[in-house]
């Protein structure tokens, strides 16, 4: 946990004058994918999973979430633990797909055209839940090599595979503890 | 005497020509930029028949047939590889500056075009001298790439300056500009040249551009589409759209969407092939290729392939 925030810190604090998110990115997306199997009903993980506005309640790093409506579209803004804001917006909640999609669009995450799905299925075993998390992005630098460290594909790709294995951890301790 | 030794052999080669072929079958070339190979998939078998390394994350691909040569720009390593189709085994590495990305054969089978993303150039190959570049500037971060049925024009998606650069391939200047969607992306062409579809990736559109007039059209399709294919006929139009993981299918009359295709997850790369009346899509997020079977639109199977399949690019080769 301590461990995640400081690698986390030192991915982001090096990048806060790249904000705001570069506007074109490289040639090669990046692609993290992780899962979790936790011991509760798939209709239970959903509810908590798609609630956008209450990403705090289970993720380790944010501090808070503040849930906005812009038109018709819906946005969060994550505080940090650590110091720092990431915004996103959300694509779409699919209740009967259990299927949450949004999109990063500014602040301290060190990516750039990151979106990303979170999938609730039931299973593989009775009374079990598997909850998997895919993000697609690129690194934050868009020019030519040599590439600045802290911009590169390598610190995108720690800090959103820091992000899924943290939070869905916690995901799985919160929804077992909660029953 | 000569001529009448050169005439039988001739009349001998003409007849063995003429010896019953195999059916004409279709070879699909998937770039895995994951694991830096390229996927050989036997359309008629519906499988992967051969797997070629190649350099650091592969996207593109151009095939000529007429050469049996098929490149893959390997944009990590700064270089296209140009493979033989009958070996399936790599002839050469041809280095570059950049980042290569988008790739296009001319139809003559002259000059292989490459993108060079970073430096928002296109460069020239001849295909009989991999040694002899030519280069155009064109503008920010060129993509897709098409040449015209009579090899003289080549399209360039400029994809941070949103327009289409028209290039005239004899002088390889810019003769024309157009403005297109936001993040114009893939390119294709009807088969005679006269529509050119451009992907218009942040609008979710597609602009279908008469070449003649320049008269433009703009299609909704799925979210963030990349890459556009007609079928030979030129009446329907695949699109896929990465981040609704479908195949959007428009009848090009009508310009209407007619269904909408679940395929795997990201599809990016799609090409029709004539001789099945199949349309191939990689799906870079499921590491496969889904197959659409174009004659009742269905989803037909799967066909695992390598680590983030992309396939950017006209992918089949059809035997000639």
């Amino acid at each position: 946990m301590n461990k995640f925030l400081a690698m986390l810190a030192l991915a982001v604090l090096p990048n806060l004058a790249l904000l705001p998110l570069a506007f074109a990115h490289g040639p090669t997306p990046q692609k993290v994918e992780k899962s979790v199997v936790i011991k509760a009903a798939p209709a239970k993980v959903w509810i908590v999973v798609k609630d956008f506005g209450n990403l705090h309640t289970w993720h380790p790093a944010i501090a808070s979430t503040k849930l906005e409506k812009k038109g018709n579209e819906i946005h969060r803004t994550l505080t940090l633990k650590s110091g720092g804001e990431i915004n996103e917006k959300l694509r779409s909640a699919d209740d009967k797909d259990m299927k949450l999609k949004y999109e990063i669009t500014g602040g301290v995450a060190p990516v750039a055209d990151y979106n990303s799905v979170m999938t609730v299925t039931a299973g593989p075993g009775a009374g079990e839940t598997t909850v998997t998390w895919v993000g697609r992005f690129y690194r934050t630098y868009k020019l030519n090599p040599p590439i600045p460290a802290g911009q590169d594909d390598e610190t995108a790709f720690n800090f959103v595979t820091g992000v899924y294995d943290s939070g869905l951890a916690n995901l799985k301790k919160v929804l077992e503890a909660s029953k | 005497m000569l001529s009448m030794k050169k005439l039988i052999l001739t009349l001998l080669f003409t007849l063995c020509a003429c010896a019953p072929s195999p059916k004409p079958n279709s070879m699909a070339y998937i770039t895995n930029q994951g694991d830096n190979t390229v996927s050989v998939i036997d359309i008629s078998q519906n499988k992967v028949v051969d797997t070629i390394k190649v350099g650091k994350a592969p996207v593109g691909v151009a095939i000529s047939a007429k050469l049996k040569r098929v490149f893959i720009s390997n944009v990590e390593s700064s270089n296209i590889s140009a493979i033989n189709t009958k070996t399936n085994k790599i002839i050469e590495n041809i280095a570059l500056q950049g980042a290569p990305v988008g790739l296009a054969m001319a139809p003559n089978s002259k000059t292989l075009y490459v993108a060079d993303w970073f430096s928002d150039r296109i460069i020239s190959i001849n295909t009989a001298d991999y040694k002899q570049h030519r280069e155009v500037i064109v503008t920010k971060a060129p993509a897709g790439l098409v040449v015209s049925p009579d090899s003289k024009t080549l399209y360039v998606a400029a994809r941070d300056s949103n327009e289409i650069a028209i290039i005239d391939t004899t002088t390889l200047t810019v003769s024309k500009r157009i403005a297109v969607g936001t993040h114009p992306f893939g390119l294709s062409l009807s088969t005679d040249g006269s529509y050119l579809y451009v992907v218009n990736v942040y609008d979710n559109t597609i602009s279908s551009i008469n070449t003649h007039t320049w008269a433009e059209t703009t299609i909704k399709v799925g979210e963030h589409p990349y890459c556009a294919v007609p079928s030979a006929d030129n009446k329907t139009l695949y699109v896929t759209n990465t981040q609704d993981d479908t195949v959007s299918v428009i009848d090009l009359a009508t310009k209407k969407i007619i269904i909408t295709i679940e395929v795997g997850m990201t599809p990016e790369g799609i090409s029709y092939d004539a001789a099945s009346k199949l349309v191939l899509v990689a799906n870079w997020g499921e590491n496969k290729v889904s197959v659409i079977d174009a004659t009742t639109n269905k989803l037909k199977n799967h066909i695992k392939t390598g680590d983030k399949s992309r396939a950017f690019g006209q992918f089949i080769l059809s035997e000639q």
